[in-house]
């Protein structure tokens, strides 16, 4: 029961660390890449460390939204166009 | 004032009557030296200081990359610079500002098995308290003046990792010779890119259309302003606008800074 609600607690660590974007990440001075592979492989330990250290952290930092993309997911989309289109000229 | 670029040789340009003018600086305290070339330090969340020109309406973002290069036709060479720090960029009415205060972190040991973590522990606290000592007092500032930018270019990563990444290109006259620069910002991702590209050209050509120009100039800098262009970056290279009516960066004041 106990190994299952670390497990939880785990994955929605993971969420959560995901859905902030890198440009607050960064603003925090953290890396988000290192944070998310800690929590992937240590578990609930290290979700408990981003519960307790980092995310406040994360919430604290104020940066300037001007530039922040305003629909991140349709970027993400024209990414894999645009990849898949890479492809897609490299097969031919 | 102790002059040197991170990533380059770092005493290089200190001590030198003429130093070559490679757009970042780190400035030692209160140092007020060259103030057309290096921004000066201040408070706020930009950490440089407000000038005059810069207007009431700046906007600021975050990036994580910033190099300077000489521009060859062939390849730029590498100057100076940092990379995964957090760097303060400020575009204002009358330039784009750089800052960083911890522009070096130490760290990156890593071990394994028991004895190798505990190692990596020491030694990173160890590095990372050498490199708090290293940058007291220090902070990493460069600023492109609207006047200097001849090419604004942007490029968005093609993979699925990796921030959009914007090109200043400029020419300085400050040793006695002209030559051309390209300051390179990384963003992180969320961060888009093109969007700051066209805030900086917008500010660019307004700035321009102040200045006497010639017609020629003027018609080219009034079809810019009229179309204010998104950068399309969807193709696998750099998309680039030429500005032009460029003036190389001089420590000399020529009339047209700080208005």
């Amino acid at each position: 029961m106990i190994a299952w609600v670390f497990w939880l607690v785990g994955l929605l660590a993971v969420v959560d660390a995901v859905r902030h974007s890198e440009a607050l990440w960064v603003a925090a001075e953290r890396n988000k890449g290192f944070w998310i592979t800690l929590m992937v492989f240590t578990g609930g330990l290290g979700a408990v460390m981003y519960v307790l250290a980092l995310r406040p952290r994360l919430e604290r930092v104020a940066i300037d939204d001007s530039f922040l993309d305003p629909n991140p997911w349709a970027n993400l989309t024209s990414r894999i166009s645009t990849l898949a289109g890479h492809l897609t000229t490299n097969d031919r | 004032m102790s002059l040197r670029l991170p990533g380059g040789d770092a005493d290089r340009l200190v001590g030198r009557s003429k130093p070559p003018f490679d757009v970042l600086a780190l400035r030692v305290g209160d140092d007020t030296e060259d103030p057309l070339l290096y921004p000066l330090v201040g408070e706020g969340p930009s950490l440089v200081a407000a000038e005059p020109g810069d207007g009431t309406s700046s906007r600021a973002a975050v990036a994580k990359g910033l190099a300077v290069a000489e521009a060859y036709p062939r390849r730029d060479q590498h100057l100076g610079g940092v990379s995964n720090v957090h760097i303060r960029v400020a575009v204002t009415d009358s330039r784009v500002t750089f800052a960083c205060d911890k522009y070096e972190k130490g760290g990156g040991w890593f071990g394994l098995g028991g004895q190798g973590v505990a190692v990596a522990a020491v030694a990173n606290v160890a590095s990372r308290a050498a490199a708090a000592r290293r940058r007291r007092d220090k902070t990493l500032v460069g600023h492109v003046r609207h006047s200097w930018l001849s090419m604004i270019a942007c490029r968005r990563p093609s993979g699925l990792v990796g921030g959009d990444i914007l090109r200043l290109g400029m020419t300085e006259a400050v040793g006695g010779n002209v030559r051309g620069l390209v300051v390179t910002v990384t963003f992180p991702k969320g961060i888009d890119g093109p969007a700051v590209a066209s805030e900086i050209l917008a500010r660019a050509v307004a700035d321009r259309l102040r200045q006497p120009v010639d017609d020629a100039t003027a018609d080219t800098l009034g079809a810019l302003a009229m179309a204010a262009p998104r950068l399309d970056t969807r193709g696998p290279d750099f998309a680039s606008v030429q500005i032009p009516g460029a003036l190389p960066a001089t420590n000399q004041i020529d009339g047209r800074l700080g208005q």
